[in-house]
């Protein structure tokens, strides 16, 4: 259940402006104009011909998070807040920047079985590579991301455009052990498309690298070992199987993305329709450290980690095939937008001591999202958001042993209509709910190690989650004020739940029985 | 259109995929059957054994698998996870088992056999492995207890109280005199390095400069930085039998405040924590040694006159002295430990070498002292607390098949040998406990709150 694609699509929900009325489609003043900006970043130059004006956004918002149910990875509770400006700058009619920039602060409550900064909030499992220690503890995370992209029409019909992104995310954990994380990721990507009348066909391609650095201290170290098996520093590595990592003080990770694909689009006055079909490969490269490769007499597992392949421990391969279509009709009393995506991801290790493979995921998502306005004038008199994901998920660990599969249907339905309205100010609610169905699912375990911690704490939690069938509703109320003619002030708020729809879940885990709250609020302006 | 060409090939030549990305070993990891055939060294003509315990441990998981031989000497072991191995086989063996066996009558009631093998590879195309058995070496005289872990770094005494204690386990009076005890040096983790270490990560001492022997440097000799002796005439220090001799880092109670060599206090906030050694029998002063090698006096070497000092027997190679100033163990537990005797002469005669990771001889090489298996009287291998920095063997499965290890450092535990039986009273002569000696520290040892001349609780 993904909180933050919920607030975000609430705003679909808020203020409409009749785009096609004028020349140029001011993003704010529409927030289902707000899906079109994000697929801006997948492929600029396919909306080289929509004619966004110049606009800018500064939002601060916070998210509250009570996590009563959830997967074992995943914090109990959270807290963000968060500041982020975007905006599209029109240079001249052949060229348009477009950037962004967002910070967070995060604080996690209660985190156990994870030294990564990684959740398994809105994920199966974690990548397979990754220490643990079963004691839960807080976090704190830091995170800036920056974005900019361009696009420009070179020659007639020829459009090409770029993009780069560079996200730094500092975390760390506050008692022992305590890993201190370091991530730097950088990428970037090419578009090249020819249009012709109304059909436009493009290519892309990308390349991105990701670091990310663990130095794990402790107060106590001598408290990192078996006999105190809540502190005690372990390796996963797979899906149930744990190893030994002799440099579990410092280690580092590299992903190294690349990426291409074509697209497609068409669009005449009313209708706008487009297609990407991508295919990206990711190589995660796990390094350990000095004091393993020249026995410095470290017994703090620490030394200098650094990417040189005599220091490359493990690997961990995604490979995910991708279609993204599109297709946005623009009435004059109504909107209607829909998405479908198709991924296919593949994702499975190596271990360079052992010269072999021993887990492997694989992952189908089928979503679809689909958004119909009804408008009076500038006011919303009816909205509909219809949401499905279908998922078929498989995780394998033939050392472990454990096979894993779900397959389950997410279905989201929003309605949202403005009870108040005047020129300068109105008030959008919202109202919905939001599911998870498992339709089939397994779970196998064969003990093949003598060590069966991650299954009896972690893989059977998760799998009794993923097999919950879970509901909940969901408000949102979004009040909006004219300051200047070019200035908008908009306050948002939101609140959701969700409830296990059997009681499977607290008879077989440790669930408390208490329904998940989410709360998000927040402040933007445009201009 | 010539643009967008160029653009097309560009990418083209950025993206043009490989799919070697796991290199050729591309292959998929799964378990499988493995079989151990265990026999008998020569001296026992290569008998298969039966009924021998057969341990498998994961050098990378510490998966652990148990299962005895068959009729034919042969362990089979199902679905094992593949990789690396130690193996580890005992054998313990009563006086009729022995003569049905090899058709000779027993030297001892009971006899035990220890065999190891360390970097054994198991997968689909490695399915099975022999292991000989040795007869353990049996010895009167035991490394009781080893308290290296140390206390509680500010509430109690750190690494100043470890000591060793050594047991009389026969029913006649030994004289420690002249025995030495020796801290052996070894690699600290299992990382292979071709050129210098053995597959199971050790040192290779057949690399080091001035070895001509080959493998023999490996299999009939190990290798201390540090041997001291006890003093004595011969007669001057008998242990009873079932009595012990304690020999302290620092022999002074340790439970109450100190001063240390610079004279500064040093308080004791919780003496529960550390022990009471001021009735130690010797202890390692090495104020003298430094001063005579032009090195200070160590602060924490804290003499006590009323406790007898060890004799330093090698401190390194003269001129390229080791770095200790102190008996000092490593808390988290990368040592090893022998007993030994040999006259003074035949020890100061044994060669030393530099380990063999050094190519070049420099003024901050350190030697090593070479010492026969054959003199070794016991010995204990100890072992990392953290199994995730686990390092290789450095004694021999006939000395000690396996490892003991305390649950962390400086937590006030010791290793203690278990105490396999009490022998009652007769007359004058008081009861005494018999202590395991299997030669194989895994089952002879327990690990507890250190203890003086204590027993396994």
């Amino acid at each position: 259940m993904k909180f933050k694609s919920f607030y975000i699509i609430s705003f679909l929900s808020f203020g409409c402006v009749s785009a096609q009325l004028n020349d140029s489609i001011f993003i704010p003043t529409n927030q289902i104009y707000y899906q079109q900006l994000n697929r801006i970043w997948e492929n600029p130059i396919q909306f080289s011909k929509q004619k966004f004006s110049d606009f800018t956004e500064t939002e601060l918002s916070a998210v509250v998070e009570e996590l009563n149910m959830k997967r074992t990875q995943t914090t109990e509770s959270s807290n963000e807040f968060g500041f982020k400006t975007q905006g599209i700058f029109n240079i001249s009619e052949k060229l348009r920047l477009f950037g962004s920039f967002d910070y967070q602060f995060v604080t996690e409550k209660n985190l156990g079985y994870n030294l990564t900064n990684g959740r398994t909030e809105d994920q199966f499992v974690l990548n397979p590579n990754y220490l643990f220690v079963p004691k839960k503890a807080d976090w704190e995370t830091q995170n800036y991301h920056v974005k900019g992209g361009v696009s420009y029409n070179i020659w007639k019909g020829l459009d090409i455009g770029a993009t780069v992104d560079y996200r730094n995310q500092s975390s760390f954990r506050k008692s022992d052990p305590r890993p201190d994380i370091s991530t730097a990721d950088y990428s970037g990507k090419i578009f090249a498309g020819y249009r012709y009348l109304n059909h436009q066909v493009s290519v892309f391609g990308g390349l991105g690298r990701k670091t990310d650095t663990y130095n794990i201290m402790a107060v106590n170290e001598a408290v990192n070992a078996p006999a105190n098996p809540e502190y005690y520093v372990r390796f996963s590595n797979g899906y149930g199987r744990i190893v030994y990592f002799p440099s579990y003080g410092d280690y580092s990770y590299r992903t190294v993305d690349r990426n291409f694909g074509a697209g497609y689009a068409f669009e005449n006055q009313r209708n706008f329709l487009n297609i990407n079909f991508s295919y990206s490969k990711s190589m995660q490269n796990l390094y350990g450290n000095t004091n393993e490769l020249y026995a410095t007499g470290s017994t703090t597992g620490s030394g200098s980690t650094y990417f040189e392949e005599s220091l490359e421990k493990m690997k961990y391969r995604l490979v995910n095939y991708k279609t993204d279509a599109n297709y946005w009709y623009k009435g004059d009393k109504t909107d209607f937008m829909t998405n479908v995506n198709f991924q296919s991801i593949t994702g499975d290790n190596y271990n360079n001591a052992e010269f072999g493979q021993n887990y492997r995921m694989t992952l189908d998502r089928l979503s679809t999202a689909n958004h119909f306005l009804l408008r009076e004038g500038k006011k919303i008199k009816f909205g509909t958001t219809l949401e499905g994901i279908y998922n078929d998920f498989s995780a394998i660990d033939l050392l472990g042993i454990t096979y894993k599969f779900v397959k389950s249907l997410n279905l989201n339905l929003k309605f949202n209509k403005d009870i108040f309205y005047r020129d300068t100010q109105k008030i959008n609610l919202e109202v919905g709910a939001m599911s998870y169905f498992p339709l089939s699912e397994s779970l196998t375990y064969t003990p093949a190690s003598s060590n069966t911690l991650l299954y009896d704490n972690m893989i059977k939690n998760d799998h009794e989650y993923d097999a919950t069938s879970k509901l909940g509703p969901q408000f949102g109320l979004q009040f909006y004020q004219k300051v200047t003619s070019r200035t908008d002030l908009k306050i948002f708020t939101n609140f959701a739940t969700l409830f296990p729809l059997s009681k499977d879940l607290k008879q077989n885990t440790n669930y408390n029985g208490n329904p998940n709250l989410y709360f998000n609020a927040g402040i933007s302006l445009f201009y | 259109m010539k643009q967008l060409f160029i653009f097309l090939a560009i990418v083209m030549l950025l993206f043009s995929c490989r799919d070697d990305d796991f290199g050729n070993n591309n292959n998929t990891l799964q378990p499988t059957n493995f079989k151990v055939e265990v026999k008998y060294d020569a001296t026992y003509n290569n008998v298969h054994s039966k009924n021998a315990t057969v341990v498998l441990v994961n050098n990378n998981s510490g998966d652990t698998y148990i299962v005895s031989t068959d009729a034919n000497g042969y362990a089979n072991f199902l679905n094992v996870i593949p990789g690396t191995y130690k193996i580890t086989v005992s054998k313990k063996m009563l006086a009729d088992e022995f003569f049905s066996t090899f058709n000779y009558v027993s030297p001892a009631a009971e006899i035990n056999f220890n065999g190891t093998q360390e970097g054994a590879t198991v997968n689909v195309n490695v399915q099975s492995t022999v292991i000989e058995l040795k007869s353990a070496r049996v010895g009167d005289l035991l490394i009781k207890q080893i308290y290296y872990a140390g206390s509680h770094a500010t509430q109690g005494a750190s690494f100043r109280d470890q000591f060793i204690e050594l047991y009389n386990n026969s029913n006649e009076v030994i004289y420690a005199d002249g025995l030495y005890i020796g801290q052996l040096y070894g690699k600290v983790n299992t990382t292979f390095n071709q050129s210098y270490t053995l597959a199971n990560g050790q040192f290779d001492w057949s690399k080091s400069i001035g070895v001509t022997m080959g493998n023999a440097a490996n299999t009939d000799y190990v290798y201390a930085d540090y041997v001291i002796r006890i003093p004595g005439t011969g007669t001057q220090y008998p242990i009873l039998p079932g009595e012990s001799i304690v020999i302290a880092a620092n022999g002074v109670n340790h439970k109450s405040p100190l001063v240390d060599n610079t004279g500064n206090p040093i308080s004791i906030q919780n003496p529960a924590l550390t022990v009471d050694l001021s009735g130690a029998n010797f202890e390692v002063y090495l104020g003298d040694f430094n001063l005579s090698i032009g090195q200070p006096v160590f602060k924490f070497d804290i003499q006590n006159p009323a406790v007898k000092d060890m004799e330093i027997a090698y401190w390194g190679r003269t001129g390229y002295w080791s770095g200790n100033n102190d008996l000092l163990m490593d808390n988290p537990g990368r040592d090893s430990f022998i007993i030994f005797k040999m006259n003074k002469d035949e020890f100061t005669a044994l060669p030393d070498y530099s380990d063999p990771s050094i190519t070049n001889v420099t003024t901050s090489t350190k030697y090593f002292k070479q010492i026969p298996n054959s003199v070794i009287i016991d010995g204990v291998d100890l072992q990392n607390f953290n199994p995730n920095s686990q390092r290789p063997k450095m004694l021999n499965a006939s000395v000690d098949a396996s490892f003991i290890n305390c649950d962390g450092s400086f937590n006030s535990q010791a290793v203690i040998r278990k105490t396999k039986t009490t022998i009652p009273a007769q007359g004058s002569i008081p009861a005494r406990k018999i202590l395991e000696d299997t030669n194989n520290s895994a089952n002879d040892f327990v690990k507890q709150a250190a203890n003086p001349r204590g027993f396994q609780q």
